[in-house]
Parts: structure tokens; sequence; C-alpha cells
């Protein structure tokens, strides 16, 4: 394993990582390394730099440095914040679901036989790395699981819920008013749930959808509500 | 070195080999008839009951997870390509993969393309990248809004290197459509949550972007349509009863009004999507959720100071979903509202080409130009460096 000084103070706040993989992680950008290579020929008895062999640290120090200049994913989301995008998230995999069963297993024999009636043995793989491949059946959450010491995961797993805005910041601005979710600067729509007619009427009481008049109120509370 | 072009959507793949004129499109998954036999890709269209199909797509949420999967519908659309059997060796290829794949998986991609088809040479990069290639004019800044099946990214473009710092992604794709118009058609007309195949082509045949949504909604009843379920005697996918047409007789159809413009309209009022389902959160209910144009504001926002009057009237639209009808026009106009107004916004469609192709066809010029030969990576670095230098050569930077 590859492991790198820790960036020095001067460094400490550049946020541009080259991504290399989890088991080769570089730490700085390579213009850093080269500025630094030419002060130590300048000054080839410069103190020597401390070296930190944690790699817990080296990756928390990036993901506070990528935090300071902007609030973006991170163990440092309020557990608001991750109930928001656990319920959203759902919702949105409940929408994906093509069909009630969700997916089905291939066959262990399955394979694509090509014109000449060959078959391309599509599971058995010409290398033991392809192999593994081929033959996986894993889900994304377990990759997800696997690489959660990644530095990059952060990004990754944060663009799914940029849409969101963050409940509360840690923003000083904000303190006062905490809890109140930043403003947009459109109205949410109200949609009736029966019939999609704008609701000016508050929510159901038990389960919080919209209706739009009593009729669709009385239809909606023998059907949709729980 | 002749190049193949291969755009690998979540929902369709294109192929094709850079000198031709069209792509092979071909669906991205292996199906499962009622009877149990599998289709590979377009297969299942030859069938003439689409009834109860279930697809197996190698695609999770837009990262590529199943090559057990991805692998037969390679090799059927590589079949499709050409007379003779072709010869990757000899071959380079350029491919697509979502924004931010998890390094893992693209690895696992590079492994596969050298190891097991073993390619010649080799270029990996997001789809919206290789879009401006098919500009006529100024390539050099473009926003590219790619609104697919399983998401929409927001992608600017400076100068042909993707600015990762401004990639913006909205989960809503058309696969979250197909979702929104099952619950509700389930929910007032007949059941259909078992018929993939089926929503689709209501979606594609009817729904379009209302330009004013409030206005559409009061009047929705001018937007009432027919559509005729499938009987499977004289049609096998439904169609939509043209005025005029002879009624549908004892056909069992559909009348279809708000649903055609509410279901697109939750790009733009993502609340739609969140709000009325059966067991929302209350935390959701009162939640800030951005939509798209909030997105594209954002992107264009987060980029250099200089590109930005530049990105707001370079932007371009691609994908599968950007086929709803009015789907530019709405995001012109929403955008002028947003942006200041001196600034132009300009929504340029794709040129001559389709939106869902638009990325294949970029690629195909790409292999024209002879900038080609500068990034891909050839099959004697790969075996010297391994997968991981791949990664770092074509891998995001992060941010």
């Amino acid at each position: 394993m590859l492991i790198e000084e820790i960036p020095t103070k001067r460094n400490a706040n550049s946020s541009t990582v080259y991504f290399t993989s989890s088991i080769n992680i570089s730490a700085r950008p390579t213009s850093r390394l080269n500025q630094q290579n030419s002060e130590a020929q300048n000054q080839p008895k410069a103190k020597k730099t401390k070296i930190n062999y944690n790699l817990n640290d080296l990756m928390n120090k990036q993901i506070q440095s990528s935090d300071s200049s902007q609030l973006s994913s991170g163990p440092l989301k309020s557990s608001q914040q991750l109930t928001l995008e656990r319920s959203a998230t759902k919702r949105l995999l409940d929408l994906s679901k093509e069909t009630s069963q969700s997916t089905f297993d291939l066959p262990k024999n399955f394979e694509y036989k090509n014109r000449a009636g060959k078959g391309t043995g599509s599971r058995q793989g010409n290398t033991p790395g392809t192999k593994k491949i081929l033959s996986a059946r894993r889900n994304l959450n377990s990759y997800f699981e696997e690489e959660r010491n990644l530095v990059s995961i952060n990004s990754i797993l944060g663009l799914n819920y940029q849409y969101l805005d963050q409940l509360d910041s840690t923003d000083t601005n904000n303190k006062g008013k905490k809890n109140s979710p930043t403003k947009l600067s459109r109205p949410r729509i109200k949609l009736c749930c029966i019939c999609s007619n704008l609701s000016s009427y508050a929510r159901c009481n038990s389960c919080g959808l919209f209706f739009c008049k009593i009729q669709c109120y009385k239809l909606h509370q023998e059907s949709r509500c729980l | 070195m002749t190049y193949l072009v291969v755009d690998n959507g979540s929902y369709s793949v294109k192929a094709g080999f850079a000198e031709s004129n069209e792509p092979t499109i071909q669906h991205n998954a292996i199906s499962k008839a009622k009877d149990g036999s599998l289709y590979i890709g377009s297969d299942y269209i030859s069938t003439n009951n689409h009834s109860g199909l279930i697809f197996k797509r190698p695609h999770e949420q837009g990262h590529l997870t199943s090559w057990e999967t991805e692998k037969p519908v390679w090799d059927y659309t590589f079949d499709l390509l050409s007379k003779k059997d072709i010869n990757p060796t000899d071959l380079g290829l350029v491919l697509t993969e979502t924004p931010f794949q998890l390094p893992q998986l693209s690895m696992n991609t590079d492994q596969i393309v050298f190891e097991e088809y073993g390619f010649g040479s080799y270029y990996r990069c997001i789809a919206p990248s290789l879009v401006p290639w098919t500009y006529a004019g100024d390539p050099d800044f473009s926003l590219v809004v790619d609104c697919g099946f399983s998401a929409t990214w927001i992608v600017p473009i400076i100068y042909q290197s993707v600015y990762w710092k401004g990639v913006r992604k909205l989960p809503i794709g058309g696969r979250a459509l197909n979702g929104l118009l099952r619950e509700i058609i389930s929910f007032r007309h007949y059941d259909i949550s078992d018929e993939p195949v089926l929503i689709n082509t209501i979606k594609e045949s009817t729904c379009f972007m209302a330009q004013d949504f409030g206005a559409a909604l009061k009047k929705k009843l001018a937007h009432e349509c027919e559509f005729v379920l499938p009987d499977f005697k004289t049609t096998t996918t439904g169609y939509v009863r043209q005025s005029g047409q002879r009624g549908a007789g004892d056909l069992q159809s559909l009348v279809l009004t708000d649903e055609r413009f509410v279901v697109p309209e939750s790009l733009y009022r993502p609340e739609i999507i969140f709000d009325n389902a059966p067991s929302t959160s209350a935390i959701l209910q009162t939640a800030p959720i951005k939509n798209l144009t909030d997105l594209v504001v954002e992107a264009i926002m987060t980029s250099p100071v200089v590109a930005r009057p530049l990105l707001s009237q370079n932007i371009t639209v691609v994908g599968g979903t950007s086929l709803v009808p009015g789907f530019s026009t709405r995001l012109e106009d929403e955008l002028a509202k947003e942006l200041p107004s001196d600034w132009k916004v300009q929504v340029v469609s794709s040129g001559d080409h389709k939106p869902d192709v638009a990325s294949w066809y970029g690629g195909a010029e790409l292999c024209q130009s002879e900038i080609i030969d500068k990034v891909t990576i050839s099959k004697q670095e790969y075996y010297e460096h391994g997968s991981n230098w791949c990664q770092t050569q074509f891998g995001f930077r992060n941010v």
C-alpha cells in the first residue's frame, strides 16, 4: 500500500485530488508535488516534514477540507437530513421498480450463441479476474459498502442528494432560524391525490395527502388513506 | 485503426463503427417472458405478447454492476453490426459510462474490455462529454443536459473537458417517470403494474411537456386523448386513437388527460413525485427540493465566471427522456426567468441527430479527428500498467 505524507499546512486546503484507487491514494495534486520538489532542491537542508501513517487521519483531513469549502455530504450531516435522504431514496427506488417481481436470476448454463452457433461462454472468462467479474451477482450497495473507505465515495454518494437542500446549515448566518428550510424561489405545487387538480385545502389529517374537494376527500378516505 | 463506438446507456446500448451512418440500437437488458423463455436485447419485440415481461438490466441506478447480463447483450449487438465476425484486436473502442461511476466498477469494465474482448485500443468517457463533437459551430463551451433513463445529468464542458465541479445530478429520469405513470394509471384505471413495456409505450406516445403548467391544468380536458390498450389480436402494443378514427369498439382504452403533462412536469416540480406517495414522511413534505432549473443554474454558477454566459447560450439537451415534446422550449423558458436578463439563454438542439443518439454521433466524430490517438490507451499499455492506471487516465477528478 502506498502511503503518502500528510499535506503540510500550506497544502491542506487544496481540495483537488487526482483520484487513483482505494489502494493508491495520492493525497496531493501533482502540481503541488512538483512545486515541493523544486523547493526541496533549492533548500536541500530544509526541515524534515512529519510523516503520518494513519490512513484514517488522512481520510478525515480530506473530507474536512472539502467540507469547509462547501457543505457537502459526509459525516457532518444532521439526523434530520439523513432521514430526509433516506425517505427520498426509498420513494425513488419504489418508483424505479419496473415490475412487482423486481428481477430474476439468469440460469447457470445461460449463454449467448452467436451466428455460428458457437457459445461465447458468457460466464467463463479468460482470466481469473474476468471470471470473477462475469460471475459476480452483487448489487450496487455491496460495492458501496466495500468502498466506503474510499476518499471519493462521499462525492459519489453526495451527488444523489444534490437536489435536496440542506435542512439545517451550520452556517453562522443561519443560526437564528434553525430548522427553517432554505426558501426556494418557487412555491410548492399542491395537487389533489385523486384527480390531480390544484388543491387549496389542507392535507388529510391522517396521512398528509392533498385533496381538492369534499368528494375527493371521501374517495380518498375510502381508498388511499392508510 | 477502425473504431467501434459504444454508448452504453442504462436503457439502450447504441453501438456502431465510427464510419457507419447510424448506430445499432438495442435494448440493454435480458428479458424473461411469462413462459420462461429469455430474450437478449430488443429480441423480445419479435414476440407478439409483451405482457408480463420482466427485465434484467446490467445497470443499477446508472452504475454498471452486472457483467453477467451485459456481456450477452454486447455479444448479441456486436453480431448485428457486420456480416462477418468482428475481430476486436484490430479495433479501437470508445465506450461511455455514467458520470462519477464507482471506480471499482469502471475498473471491472476496463478488465472486461481488454482481458475478455481484447480490444486493440480503448477510450472511456462519460456520454455527455462526447456531445460537443457533434456541433458544427463553436464547441468550446457547452452545457449538456443528459436526461436519460436512470437520472438527469447536467454537465458543463469547457474546452472539450468536463468541468467536474459543476456536474449536477437530478435522480429523476425516464425510469422514475414510468413509475409515476404506472402509479397514477393503476390507481385511476387498470392495474398495469406488471406491464413495463406498455407503460413505456403509453409514456412515449402520449406524454408531453406543458409550456404553462398552470394553464394546462385548468384546461386539462382540452388535452384529453384516448389510448387503446393492446388486445393482442389487432394491436400488440396499443396506440393513441386519432380524432376521426373509428371508435375502439370492444377494445379497452384509457382516457388520459392531466396524466399526460403532470408526469413529465415532475422534472420541474419534484414534489409531484414525493407528495402523493402512499407513505410519505412528514419531513419530505416540507423539504425544499431543487428542480431541473435550479440545478442547471447551480451548474452554471459553479463554473468559472467568464464561462457562465457562454454556457447559458450553449445548452444542449440529449438523452431519451428529452424526446418528450416541448422539452427544450420549456427548459429555455424556465432558464430565461432564472438567469440574469442580459445573458442570452439558448437551448441548442443536437444538430440533425435525435437527442437519444447524439452522444454516439459525437463519439463517431471524435474518432474522425486526430485527437483520438492521443486519448486512447493501447492494450500493451494496459498490460503494463493495469486497471488502476486506466482509472487515473479516464476517471473523474475528485471535487
